[in-house]
């Protein structure tokens, strides 16, 4: 099942890899590296069936970045915490934006894969 | 670029506090005790003195006996009860008998000297000088165990920026060689990317458990989330987790009783890995290792993993505690060796027990008891 999948994620290395990862796992995969760039591609998820967020993004929080959507009446696809962050913070911030799930890095393809599917259905 | 912060050392001067109502007196016993390291603070009055103390760090209290109002004991009688003032050394100066020293009753509270009247300025400089100089020595071990908490807390937070920071590239090394194993078809190609991945993974576990012993050192203890869970799910996952690094090995799982109970089931998967991994990985490598769990009774569920031979007296002692047994930490070569030291905290948090069986009979069991619901309030979490 091929998935359009949004990474948003300031790491310049890990950020490309994980689309290439997703692509060699059969799904469409775009990334964007900053708050801004974040916000620009989700008001507008027609096109992302599914959400990576990692929760900083250089001085700012990928809560706030939902949570700023949320209030500007977005309605936004399933999200899936994606960080390196300890799992107590992980699970926190799943719970305060409603994510479908947690990948904490580092994580490998099966994860990944088995993440997205159980996620979007 | 950060600032350097200065690095401050504790004041050389200490403060000496004079009570006596009669100023004479006290312009005597300033001039005898007054220098470039010895402040003297003066008060006429027993609620002066008081008030002086509530602000001033004082290294020694010489009080007039004799004094209207609040007399000398009175006074210390006052400063014994309060926190504060209770350790601060007192020398009383009394123009009466040696008798009179047993009317003041605060003797096992602190320190407690007589000066008599006419004072010999040798002899009060002198025993003055002594409590100056223990006064100094406090100060400076106070700094110094200020300063070492300090590194200590620096260091250990430097480790869990560190840990954190680490693991954006290694996931970034798992991808790409996942990437590369998927594009290749060449074996040799694939056997190096299950190298690196299986390193990889190994890196990660190691980060993991630095960064759960350092939250152990520096809060206290590892902080659990317990749910109302089940623990056969956990046992199969950790279960299927082991036969695949294991493939060759026997491991048998046997569960009785009811296995439902509220505790952290990831911390539990945890406790369950860490314990069957060690039994794998320093057990006798033909027998096969047991995980047993026993939810019979009501008010509790017991784990045991047992495996063949058994462990050297010497190791038993420091078996949960890598920190003190230096060697193990540098002979293990699959992590740090703070599997047990990470069971123990999390067994702990949870309001449980570890224990270690490993006696003559070649065979060692680890036996963890769990309270049905975990005791949280025990594991200082927040």
């Amino acid at each position: 099942m091929t998935t359009a999948v949004l990474i948003i994620d300031d790491d310049p290395v890990l950020g490309p890899v994980t689309v290439e990862l997703l692509h060699a796992l059969g799904h469409r995969a775009t990334w964007v590296d900053t708050y801004e760039r974040g916000l620009d591609a989700l008001r507008h998820p027609q096109d992302i069936a599914i959400v990576l967020l990692d929760l900083q993004l250089g001085l700012q929080r990928g809560e706030s970045l939902i949570e700023d959507l949320r209030r500007e009446g977005a309605t936004l696809p399933p999200l899936l915490i994606f960080s390196a962050q300890p799992m107590t913070e992980l699970r926190h911030a799943a719970t305060m934006i409603s994510a479908a799930g947690i990948l904490q890095k580092p994580c490998n393809a099966a994860e990944i894969n088995h993440a997205i599917e159980a996620a979007v259905g | 670029m950060m600032k350097t912060k200065e690095r401050s050392t504790p004041a050389r001067k200490v403060a000496c506090l004079v009570v006596d109502d009669v100023p004479e007196n006290i312009i005597a016993l300033r001039a005898l005790l007054e220098s470039d390291d010895v402040e003297v603070l003066t008060a006429q009055s027993g609620p002066q003195a008081l008030e002086i103390l509530l602000e001033k760090d004082v290294a020694l209290a010489i009080l007039d006996v004799q004094m209207p109002e609040m007399n000398g004991f009175e006074l210390a009688e006052l400063m014994r009860g309060t926190e504060r003032t209770r350790d601060i050394p007192i020398c009383f100066v009394t123009a009466g008998t040696r008798d009179q020293e047993r009317l003041f009753r605060g003797y096992e509270a602190g320190a407690v000297d007589f000066i008599y009247k006419p004072i010999e300025a040798d002899i009060l400089k002198n025993k003055a000088s002594v409590f100056f100089q223990l006064h100094r020595q406090k100060q400076q071990l106070a700094w110094e165990l200020h300063e070492r908490t300090e590194a200590l807390r620096l260091s250990e937070m430097f480790m869990a920026v560190l840990g954190h920071d680490l693991r954006n590239p290694l996931g970034a090394i798992m991808a790409s060689a996942e990437v590369a194993g998927m594009a290749s078809k060449d074996d040799q190609v694939k056997q190096f990317i299950a190298r690196i991945m299986s390193s990889a993974q190994r890196m990660t576990r190691m980060i993991e458990d630095l960064l759960d012993v350092t939250r152990a050192r520096v809060a206290g203890g590892i902080p659990i989330r317990p749910e109302p869970m089940d623990l056969q799910p956990v046992l199969d996952r950790v279960l299927n987790e082991l036969h695949a690094i294991h493939p060759a090995r026997a491991i048998n799982v046997a569960a009785q009783g009811d296995l439902h109970g509220t505790w952290d089931s990831e911390r539990l998967a945890q406790v369950v890995s860490n314990l069957a991994t060690n039994a794998l990985q320093h057990g006798a490598q033909d027998a096969p290792v047991s995980i047993e769990a026993d939810g019979s009774a009501a008010h509790e569920v017991t784990l045991c993993v047992r495996n063949g031979g058994s462990i050297p007296e010497h190791r038993r002692a420091a078996l949960f505690d890598p920190f003190h047994d230096v060697s193990r930490m540098a002979e293990s070569r699959n992590g740090l060796g703070l599997g047990l030291y990470i069971v123990r905290e999390i067994v702990l948090a949870h309001g449980g027990s570890v224990d270690v069986h490993a006696g003559s009979t070649n065979e060692t069991a680890f036996w963890v008891r769990l309270p049905r619901i975990a005791k949280t309030e025990k594991s200082r979490n927040r």
